[in-house]
C-alpha cells in the first residue's frame, strides 16, 4: 500500500519543481511507513504543503466507497495549518511539522507547531462565531476538521502543540 | 488537485445581472485579491449576482468565510446573490459547513437569472 522509494521518487519530482525559496524552507522524510515534513513558513506556505500530501495520497492505495476521502484528508490538514499560522504564531508565520502514518487501516496525521499553546485548536470558540452568525466570515475551519476526520486529539508538551488526527479509510 | 494554481476572475453584466465567473483555486494564496474585487462588487446597492463557480475547482474555509461575508452585505444591501454550476469537491465544501442550506445553488444559468428575477 505504502511504497516509500516510490512516493519518495514521485513527490521528490514534484519537490524539484518548487521555487528556491520553498525548498529552503522545507525538510522532507519519507521511511517505510511514514511521511514526515517541517517548514519555516506562513499561510502562503501552504501550497507546497498542499502538492506534497496531494501526491502522497494520490500515490497510496487509500481508495474506499468515499468520493471525497483524499479530498477531505487533504483539506482537513490544510485547515489544521490556516489555524496555526492564523491563531498560534502572532505574527502568522512559524514552523509546522507534519508526520503521515499509515497503520491497520488507519491514516494517523500528527500536525505539530511550537506557537502559542490551546490557540490553533478551540472548537468551541470557533462553533461559537458560526452559532452567533451564520453569515460569520470565521470559524469554519474547525467545523470542516471535524466533520472530515474520525477522531481528533490535541495536547501540547515542552512547547510544542501537537493535533492527532486519526481517519478510517477502510470500507 | 496538485495545486498551485491561481484563481482568474471575470466579470460580465447580463440584463441587469452581475455574473462572476471564478476559474482555478479559492485558498489562502487567493483570497485576498478576490477579497478586493468581490468586495467592490459587493458594494453597489440591490445587486443582482451570479457566482458561477464551473470552473472552481478548490475552496478552503478562508475562501468560504469571503463568499459568505460578501454575500451577506449584498443581502443587507436589498440585493440578492446565487450559485450555478458548483463542482462536486467545492459543493461538498458547501456541506461540510452547513451553507448549503441557507444559499441557493442552480444547475444552469436560466434557473439562477429566473431565481434572481423573482421579486
Amino acid at each position: 500500500m505504502f511504497n516509500p522509494r516510490q512516493i519518495s521518487e514521485i513527490i521528490n519530482d514534484y519537490v524539484r519543481k518548487f521555487p528556491e525559496k520553498d525548498r529552503e524552507k522545507l525538510n522532507l522524510n519519507i521511511d517505510d511507513h511514514s511521511l514526515f515534513l517541517s517548514l519555516e513558513g506562513d499561510i502562503h506556505s501552504l501550497r507546497v504543503i498542499n502538492v506534497i500530501i496531494n501526491v502522497l495520497f494520490k500515490n497510496v492505495d487509500i481508495q474506499n466507497s468515499d468520493q471525497f476521502l483524499v479530498f477531505d484528508l487533504c483539506l482537513a490538514i490544510e485547515e489544521t495549518m490556516i489555524n496555526i499560522f492564523k491563531h498560534s504564531y502572532s505574527d502568522c508565520s512559524g514552523k509546522v511539522e507534519l508526520r503521515v502514518e499509515f497503520q491497520n487501516g488507519n491514516i494517523i496525521i500528527e500536525i505539530g507547531d511550537y506557537g502559542e499553546k490551546g490557540a490553533s485548536f478551540d472548537y468551541d470558540d470557533q462553533m461559537k462565531k458560526i452559532s452567533v452568525n451564520e453569515f460569520s466570515e470565521s470559524g469554519r475551519g474547525m467545523l470542516i476538521i471535524k466533520k472530515t476526520i474520525d477522531e481528533m486529539k490535541y495536547s501540547s508538551l515542552d512547547g510544542k502543540n501537537t493535533l492527532l488526527l486519526i481517519k478510517k479509510w477502510k470500507g | 488537485m496538485e495545486k498551485m494554481d491561481n484563481l482568474d476572475i471575470v466579470q460580465e453584466k447580463k440584463d441587469g445581472i452581475h455574473i462572476v465567473r471564478l476559474d482555478g483555486v479559492l485558498d489562502s494564496s487567493t483570497c485576498m485579491n478576490f477579497g478586493v474585487v468581490f468586495n467592490a462588487i459587493a458594494e453597489k446597492s440591490e445587486l443582482l449576482l451570479i457566482l458561477d463557480l464551473k470552473k472552481l475547482k478548490y475552496i478552503n474555509s478562508v475562501g468560504i468565510g469571503t463568499i459568505v461575508s460578501n454575500i451577506r452585505k449584498i443581502q443587507n444591501a436589498d440585493g440578492k446573490a446565487c450559485f450555478y454550476q458548483v463542482s462536486d469537491e467545492v459543493k461538498h465544501v458547501f456541506d461540510l459547513t452547513g451553507l448549503s442550506n441557507i444559499f441557493f445553488f442552480f444547475d444552469d444559468e436560466a434557473s439562477a437569472v429566473n431565481f434572481l428575477s423573482q421579486s
